[in-house]
């Protein structure tokens, strides 16, 4: 009951550490110190979870972008995920790196798999258009 | 959303069973592709092993599939077979039912 006391001050809706940090010393405050020591690992969890990053990459794992990807990067229950809004593909690892390195080998390999013919579906057609622009060799 | 009841692994075992998924193991993860006849309509790729899912790896896999989290839940589980899964895809617009040409008189 303490636990879910603390929870509901701290926003977890947040997406800003440094929000975080702000809601997190004003809840401390607050809070008894019985209710901070149950509360405080949880929320961290919690706060961890909704966590998320955006980075640009330039480069796949054997060619170049012309130019540069959005790839946004959440925390997973057991790792994390990576995807981008360009593309139907993600990335897993149990680390950011290794999610983002996982999304590169994917977009690599769609982009060989688009090349190889055109017995796709609709939808494909724009994605090969899409990544035939982007991606070049090195 | 069922995640928590299913690995990787058996998620590869469905796709290959129930939709005649053909895996390939040319990276370090599994992708393929669904295929309509020698059309393919969606890709899927699942990480290598026996890992437990979150949410969010078990939602991106639906995504690729065309399904609802509830429709991929129930092709992991029975319900769902692939001739379901096809009719799922043609309500989407993804197959497309051909043309009849031969209108009664």
């Amino acid at each position: 009951m303490a636990n879910q006391t603390f929870i509901d001050i701290v926003d977890p809706r947040l997406k800003n550490p440094v929000q975080f940090v702000n809601d997190y010393s004003v809840a401390l405050v607050g809070m008894a110190t019985a209710g901070y020591a149950l509360g405080y690992g949880q929320a961290l969890q919690d706060a961890r979870s909704q966590w998320r990053f955006s980075i640009e990459i330039n480069r796949l794992v054997h060619q170049n972008l012309l130019r540069p990807l959005h790839v946004i990067v959440e925390p997973d229950d057991h790792g994390y995920v990576a995807k981008t809004p360009d593309l139907p593909l993600y990335g897993y690892g149990e680390d950011s790196t290794e999610a983002i390195a996982m999304l590169q080998r994917e977009i690599e390999s769609l982009y060989d798999d688009l090349s190889e013919g055109n017995d796709f579906g609709d939808e494909w057609a724009y994605v090969k258009d899409f990544l035939a622009k982007i991606v070049v060799g090195r | 959303m069922n995640n928590a009841n299913f690995s990787t692994h058996d998620v590869k075992k469905c796709c290959e069973g129930k939709l005649d998924i053909g895996f390939r193991k040319k990276s370090k993860e599994f992708n393929g592709w669904f295929k309509k006849g020698d059309c393919k309509l969606k890709r899927i790729t699942v990480p290598k092993g026996r890992k437990p899912i979150g949410k969010g790896l078990y939602k991106s896999m639906a995504s690729q599939l065309g399904l609802q989290v509830a429709d991929f839940d129930d092709l992991l589980d029975c319900p769902l077979n692939k001739k379901g899964y096809e009719e799922i895809l043609e309500e989407n617009g993804v197959i497309k039912q051909p043309k009849d040409n031969n209108l009664a008189s």
